[in-house]
């Protein structure tokens, strides 16, 4: 295998580990958010 | 009084429903064709550096337009330009992205018959994939069949409206899909000899082809056509945002699934087409010529075959919901029509044009060419221009977006969007279209 591809695999596999992450982070912030609403509203 | 408006439910419905809107028929085999042509991975560089510095940028200004003013493409180009202009490049951008549900739903009905074929008799048969295609398609009774019931279930979703229908299907459908690819490679890669000389194919880059002017213009056309900036169908999804949803890096997120999505099916297709000696420039019905080749040699294929198909039934479908929810709001905010009056004319025209391109390969020709390329280009450049420079960055950065997230943008972002993102895109966008002739 040449090593161009080889990166290009280590790459996909970073890109994954980052969609993971970025839906968890957008899905905590969006959580936050929405508690810091209710407390507001209280 | 006005009538409150749909709206997702959650952050990952969100999400997902945007992701399932982009992830589509272009991931499946636009996205692995144009890699192999254009130098594998030099193509994925030029399409990661328009990703992020092009089409990133522009797709947070949209939604946020989208959010912000809560309406449809007439009724935002009509608060940007005059009413009438406005009511007529609305009106017409949004019919011609429309338009690709002409011949999207025969497509779905093609990977309905497919997640059957492959799993049951007909795979165990070993019939090419080429075979099984022509063989669908000469069937009138199970194509027409197909594409009615597709038809049916698109219009019931749009009746629906967009949380209850698209939000709850893209949460199961995409995830599944990416995994079951992310299977079905390794699956792939340790029972096919052959699969590295593909993956090289793939994957290794050509550097040179970077100093090629039209592989940049396909990279940059392929990322805005992939995940939707332009014609309107992002800014109709924003609408259906809270208005105190976080887009930064919510939109992030999506363009990250969108590539991943994209170079997951590559990974499968395109090595196993040069394992199996199919063409990989065979457009786009590539994936029905190489994956039954594929799940007849894999350990438990037919039950993978089964659910990937379905998972791709699931992805196309939710970009179809996309384009037909663009115009259902455009149009029924636009014009005021209720949405059962807006669901009846686009059933009817997606029913008769959608029949008489079925039964024409030549009319099913002119409507991909016609939205693909002809209208998306255009109606892209218009919408990029419009909400950068009318409604204005400035004024959606500071109203629409810094408010509602913890990511917030500065005055560089108004400037990099007006003086490098949009006339970079109309550059890229006029010099693929010229090129079309």
């Amino acid at each position: 295998m040449q090593i161009g591809t080889i990166i290009m695999l280590g790459f996909i596999i970073v890109l994954a580990i980052a969609a993971c992450v970025l839906v968890s982070e957008s899905v905590k912030l969006a959580g936050k958010k929405d508690k810091e609403k209710e407390e507001c509203d209280e | 009084m006005e009538a409150k408006r749909d709206t997702f439910k959650s952050q990952f419905g969100t999400i997902m429903a945007l992701s399932g809107m982009a992830i589509g028929l272009g991931n499946c085999w636009r996205f692995p064709y144009l890699c192999a042509k254009w130098g594998g991975g030099a193509f994925v560089l030029a399409y990661l550096v328009g990703l992020i510095l092009i089409v990133v940028p522009l797709a947070i200004l949209e939604v946020s337009v989208g959010k912000h003013m809560q309406a449809g493409l007439i009724d935002v180009y009509s608060a940007a330009y005059k009413k009438k202009a406005g009511k007529l490049l609305g009106g017409v951008a949004s019919f011609c992205n429309w338009s690709q549900n002409i011949y999207y739903l025969s497509t779905v009905a093609a990977l309905i018959f497919f997640a059957y074929a492959c799993s049951t008799s007909i795979w165990k048969r070993g019939v090419p994939g080429e075979k099984m295609y022509a063989s669908f398609q000469s069937n009138t009774f199970l194509y027409i069949g197909l594409f009615l019931v597709v038809l049916a279930v698109l219009l019931y979703t749009g009746l629906r409206g967009i949380a209850k229908g698209v939000e709850i299907l893209s949460k199961y459908a995409i995830p599944l899909m990416m995994v079951l690819f992310v299977i079905t490679f390794i699956l792939l890669a340790s029972t096919t000899p052959g699969i590295v000389e593909g993956l090289n194919y793939y994957l290794n880059p050509d550097f040179s082809q970077l100093k090629n002017p039209a592989l940049w213009a396909a990279a940059i056309a392929q990322a805005l056509f992939s995940i939707g900036v332009g014609p309107g169908i992002l800014l109709v999804y924003g609408s259906h945002i809270k208005k105190n949803g976080e887009i930064p890096l919510t939109m992030l997120t999506i363009c990250t699934m969108d590539t991943l999505a994209a170079l997951l099916v590559g990974l499968t297709v395109i090595p196993a087409c040069i394992a199996y000696g199919v063409d990989p420039q065979s457009g786009s019905t590539l994936v029905f010529l190489v994956l039954p080749q594929v799940f007849e040699r894999i350990p438990c294929g037919n039950i993978i075959a089964l659910l990937l198909f379905i998972g791709m039934v699931c992805a196309a479908f939710t970009s179809a919901v996309g384009n037909q929810e663009a115009v259902l709001t455009t149009y029924g905010d636009g014009f005021k029509w209720g949405r059962k009056k807006v669901v009846f004319i686009f059933g009817i025209l997606n029913l008769v044009l959608g029949l008489t391109a079925m039964m024409n390969g030549k009319l099913m020709e002119f409507w991909q060419i016609l939205s693909g390329d002809f209208t998306f280009l255009p109606s892209a450049a218009l919408g990029g221009f419009t909400f950068a420079y009318i409604i204005g960055v400035r004024r959606t950065r500071e109203e629409s977006i810094n408010p509602f997230t913890d990511y917030k943008l500065g005055r560089w972002f108004d400037r990099w969007v007006q003086i490098v993102a949009v006339p970079v895109m109309i550059f890229f966008m006029a010099y693929t279209f010229i090129g079309l002739f």
